[in-house]
């Protein structure tokens, strides 16, 4: 005490300095031995980048920190801080075909718990505490599984893989396997670009373990924009058994629940052959269906009849692949205006239509338009901004 | 650090303190002897209150060396034992009695300080006002109790600043009547004074300063003599009695005064003999020749205002006495000075407001969820404070995070030491027996004990007026489970831990801002702001890379303990972020109070 009292203010400042450097090294070296040492595996083929990772044995269960990002809408636009709408920090679990997702409201600035979302066979539960709601989505039959498809399914070979690359090939720009490292892992990742049109879509990237195989981090990037537009990243990563408890959370009581799944009848009608063409779909709606043969200079492509809910309705798509835009045309409920927007979901700006009034959810990646008229709902999407969604709207 | 044998009471040398390109001390060499009463003589702004600073250790020489019985007081607080005294005026905390004072002073001299109060009070005659507060004390009684605390030490050396300064003539009379009675008893004194008649009636030596510098040291007798004797002289030829006197040895500042006449100083008796010969032979013949000895002021302002004796300071020859009673025996250690530090706390007003605060705006919050249908919905546990109380404390640590918690923080923390800067009280306390290490580590704990008091007021007061709001009900957690009271009991007191890490975070910024700043508004408006204006940078977009490492943020990390299952890694890294604010600000903090130099207040 008696040295740091009398030496030199000059001296203490080197003093403090040196031990502050010190203290600043010493970190820096336990941070980089806890992290890992950003090591990144050795380059090879895609092809068998992919066919290692399909090969590679799966761990008993995945433990992560995850960071998701969520640049969709406009954050000024949203009210509150709905970690699904804005992004947040969180925590995943996964083991065989269960999966839950923790997006923590915290580190949002605010909101009234964590979003969760769980994965159970094929069945998508999200619950989202500052709505109150719970949403359910029945997925397709398998689309869950992931263990039982290795036991079941043999690992595609390189060969095949090289093929389905091929095809890929002909509509998008697929990148190589990019060693990288993600989380601290060594890991490939392979960016995939629209070759053609392809709307407001900029590109996908995926990266994967590249000892387990377990994707590390998933992002898709609007047109001319570097940074992902969503983007769900591992930042911390660990394998390993996990506690059956840490993958189911308790839907909450009183909450709402939402069931978001396709109606029921969509699987029978796989198997009848589609209703296409104008007329052949007009003569199966009670509504008259509106499709012109071009759309904001778009030539139609197609009409289709689809169930929407039980009832019948219209499908028009105009325009090639992702730039295209689609219009559906259904029966308005009676008594509903058909601007309701997603049960709990966020309120949306309104827009009039001809007269008509009508909401839309503009996103970095495209653009959702409904409004009613004359006793039909017309819901236009496309990945297009929202200024040629609504042309084609007031086009109808 | 032990006594040198032999070695002076006091003993300076080549003393020199600048402020800036302002000199306060301009080489002062100066030596005390046992049983001394040395007069520490200047005028205003000479020098001697900076001068008496560096020998108590309070103020860093910016040259020269101090040795108190032979030690460095910049050393350590050992040097210190067996001397006491005050600089300036004697400051004390007003909110305190001048036992309670003097009980605090006794606690930090220890070696059984404690057990003299009583006899120091009657010593200085102060025992009937002893439970009166200092606030109501007349100026007299503060000098006064003053010397009783420095007499608590059983003091060898007793420095004394301008003690008889602003008392009224009977005060000044006692004052000098005690200073005498210690004298006598064998104590050495060094009494810095700028009262002339004072320093005549009491001491024996002088050190006259003057510019920063030492004009002479020395005896009075001795200085009497080298200043020689003034005499008046009339004749019948004054104007040829002048040309006599000029030019003769041991005749000197000759002038000549239209009421005295001839004025003349001679240095030796047998010249003026010689020139009474000289002027009978030069026929002026003496009508009167009368010497009158010149008084302390004559030399003082002769020294000081560069008419007179020079500054060939003789030495004193005596030989010094070897060293008197031991050291201070028994040093108190930190908890002594943080229980006094608590003390202190205790009969602070602040400190009222600021836990008052922490247990009125629960009561306050409950009444408002007690009256109104709706909650708080968009934040976490918001939705629940009508379902149970346990919510309600969670709800107020997410609203508390803004200002409260920061403001009741900084209320003490800002103040601790500005506080003794304002009332000049540092002083008291850094020349007792403690170090500086030892108080700052104290203050450091004191306002740490505080700040925990405050959280689990605001803990405890919400949980107790939520479950009579809303019952003491099952709580569900951030993940969706559900928590049965007990446990959610068991969270909150952990989560009330956690939330005090960014806490004490704020709390090291406060102190290092009280430190440096010596004001305690600036300080603790300072350590708000610092608070508010992370929780801005928090929200600027662009920015948010930086949220993780924001003190702000780090209040939300107990959040992970509701979780299912518990998440760990902000908590973690709410350790370490905390510890980066906390750590450079203590560090900087205690460096600071260590090398400071000590104001008056």
């Amino acid at each position: 005490m008696s040295y740091l009292r009398h030496i030199s203010t000059r001296r203490l400042l080197a003093l403090v300095v040196g031990c502050a450097l010190a203290v600043g090294v010493g970190a820096a070296a336990i941070a980089l031995a806890a992290g890992g040492t950003g090591t990144t595996p050795p380059p090879k083929p895609l092809a068998d980048a992919i066919h290692d990772a399909l090969a590679a044995p799966q761990p008993a269960g995945v433990t992560a920190r995850i960071d998701f990002t969520n640049h969709l809408v406009d954050a000024a636009s949203l009210q509150g801080a709905d970690p699904l709408l804005t992004g947040a920090n969180g925590r995943l679990w996964a083991s065989g075909d269960k999966l839950r997702l923790e997006l923590q409201a915290s580190d949002t600035g605010g909101g009234a718990g964590d979003v969760q979302v769980l994965l159970d066979g094929d069945r998508l539960t999200v619950i989202d505490p500052g709505a109150n709601t719970v949403y359910r989505v029945a997925l397709p039959k398998g689309a869950g599984k992931q263990s039982g498809q290795q036991a079941n399914e043999p690992v595609p070979s390189v060969a095949r893989i090289q093929q389905a690359l091929r095809t890929l090939a002909q509509d998008a720009t697929v990148s190589g396997a990019v060693p990288d490292n993600v989380a601290g892992r060594p890991a490939y990742s392979v960016r995939v670009s629209p070759r053609h049109d392809g709307g407001l879509l900029g590109g996908a990237e995926l990266a994967w373990d590249a000892e387990h195989g377990v994707p590390l981090r998933a992002a898709v990037f609007a047109s001319g924009n570097g940074s992902p537009v969503l983007e769900l990243r591992a930042t911390d990563i660990s394998f390993g058994p996990v506690a059956a408890g840490d993958l189911t959370v308790p839907e909450p009581a009183g909450a709402k629940i939402v069931d978001l799944s396709p109606p029921a009848g969509g699987t029978a009608q796989k198997d009848q052959q589609p209703v296409t063409g104008l007329d052949a779909v007009q003569a199966k709606v009670p509504f008259k269906v509106v499709a012109p043969d071009q759309l904001v200079g778009l030539k139609r492509q197609g009409v289709r009849l689809i169930d929407h809910g039980g009832t019948p309705g219209a499908l028009v798509t105009y325009g090639q692949g992702l730039g295209g835009i689609a219009v559906i045309q259904t029966a308005a409920e009676p008594g509903k205006n058909g601007t309701a927007g997603i049960p709990g979901g966020p309120s949306l700006p309104k827009i009039s239509i001809n007269g008509a009034s009508g909401e839309e959810l503009d996103t970095a990646l495209g653009t959702v338009l409904r409004f009613q008229r004359g006793g039909v709902d017309y819901t236009v999407l496309g990945s297009v901004p929202p200024t040629a969604a609504e042309a084609a709207a007031r086009a109808l | 650090m032990s006594a040198v044998p032999d070695a002076p009471p006091i003993e300076v040398r080549g003393l020199v303190k600048h402020y800036g390109d302002l000199v306060a001390v301009g080489g002062v060499d100066l030596t005390v002897l046992a049983g001394d009463v040395f007069g520490y003589l200047g005028p205003n702004g000479a020098g001697k209150t900076t001068a008496l600073r560096m020998m108590l250790g309070l103020i860093r020489p910016t040259a020269g060396t101090v040795r108190l019985f032979g030690r460095d007081p910049q050393a350590g607080i050992a040097a210190l034992d067996g001397v006491a005294g005050f600089v300036e005026a004697p400051r004390f905390y007003p909110y305190l009695t001048g036992r309670r004072n003097l009980e605090l002073c006794a606690a930090l001299d220890g070696d059984g300080a404690a057990g003299r109060i009583d006899e120091v009070l009657d010593i200085v005659e102060l025992r009937d006002r002893a439970k009166d507060k200092i606030g109501g004390y007349s100026h007299g009684m503060r000098q006064r109790l003053g010397i009783a605390a420095a007499l608590l030490r059983r003091p060898r050396l007793l420095l004394l600043d301008e003690p008889a300064t602003g008392l009224d003539p009977a005060g000044m009379r006692d004052m000098r009547l005690l200073v005498r009675r210690l004298a006598d008893s064998g104590m050495t004194v060094l009494l810095s004074s700028h009262l002339l008649a004072e320093v005549e009636e009491l001491c024996n030596r002088v050190g006259i300063v003057d510019h920063g510098t030492m004009a002479y040291e020395g005896t009075l007798e001795e200085l009497r003599r080298t200043a020689g004797t003034v005499y008046r002289l009339r004749t019948t030829d004054d104007d040829r009695a002048v040309a006599v006197c000029r030019g003769r040895a041991g005749i000197e500042d000759v002038a000549v005064s239209a009421t005295a006449g001839v004025v003349f100083r001679a240095t030796d008796e047998a010249a003026v003999g010689e020139l009474s010969r000289a002027l009978t032979d030069a026929d002026a013949l003496v009508l009167e020749l009368s010497p009158s000895r010149a008084t302390l002021e004559d030399l003082f302002f002769a020294l000081t205002e560069g008419d007179g004796a020079n500054g060939a300071a003789p030495r004193a020859s005596r030989r010094p006495p070897g060293p008197g009673r031991g050291a201070g025996g028994v040093r108190p250690g930190v908890l002594t000075v943080y229980r006094w530090e608590l003390s202190k706390l205790r009969f602070q007003k602040r400190t009222y407001l600021g836990l008052g605060a922490a247990a009125v705006v629960p009561i306050i919050f409950c009444v408002a969820v007690a009256t109104q249908k709706g909650g708080p919905e968009d934040v976490a546990f918001g939705r629940y404070i009508h379902d149970t109380g346990l919510a309600i404390p969670f709800v107020l640590l997410l609203f508390g995070s803004i200002w409260m918690f920061p403001l009741i923080t900084a209320l003490v923390a800002g103040d601790i030491v500005a506080a003794e800067d304002h009332n000049g009280t540092l002083k008291t306390i850094l020349t007792r027996s403690v170090e500086r290490s030892q108080v700052f580590f104290a203050k450091a704990l004191a306002t740490a004990t505080y700040a925990i008091a405050a959280i689990a007021l605001t803990g405890t007061v919400a949980v107790v007026a939520g479950s009579i709001v809303s019952g003491f009900n099952a709580l569900p957690t951030l993940s969706g489970t559900t928590i049965q009271p007990g446990r959610g009991l068991v969270l909150l007191g952990a989560s009330l831990l956690v939330y005090l890490m960014p806490i004490l975070a704020i709390a090291a910024i406060g102190l290092l801002f009280s430190t440096l700043f010596r004001n305690s508004a600036a300080a603790v408006v300072g350590t708000l702001m610092a608070s508010l204006l992370l929780q801005l940078i928090g929200i600027l977009p662009g920015l948010e890379g930086l949220r993780p490492y924001l003190l702000s943020t780090q209040f939300q990390a107990w959040q992970g303990l509701l979780r299912q299952p518990v998440d760990w890694a902000p908590i973690v890294r709410a350790a370490w972020v905390c510890a980066l604010y906390a750590v450079p600000s203590l560090v900087a903090a205690f460096l600071v109070f260590l090398r400071r130099d000590v104001g008056g207040g």
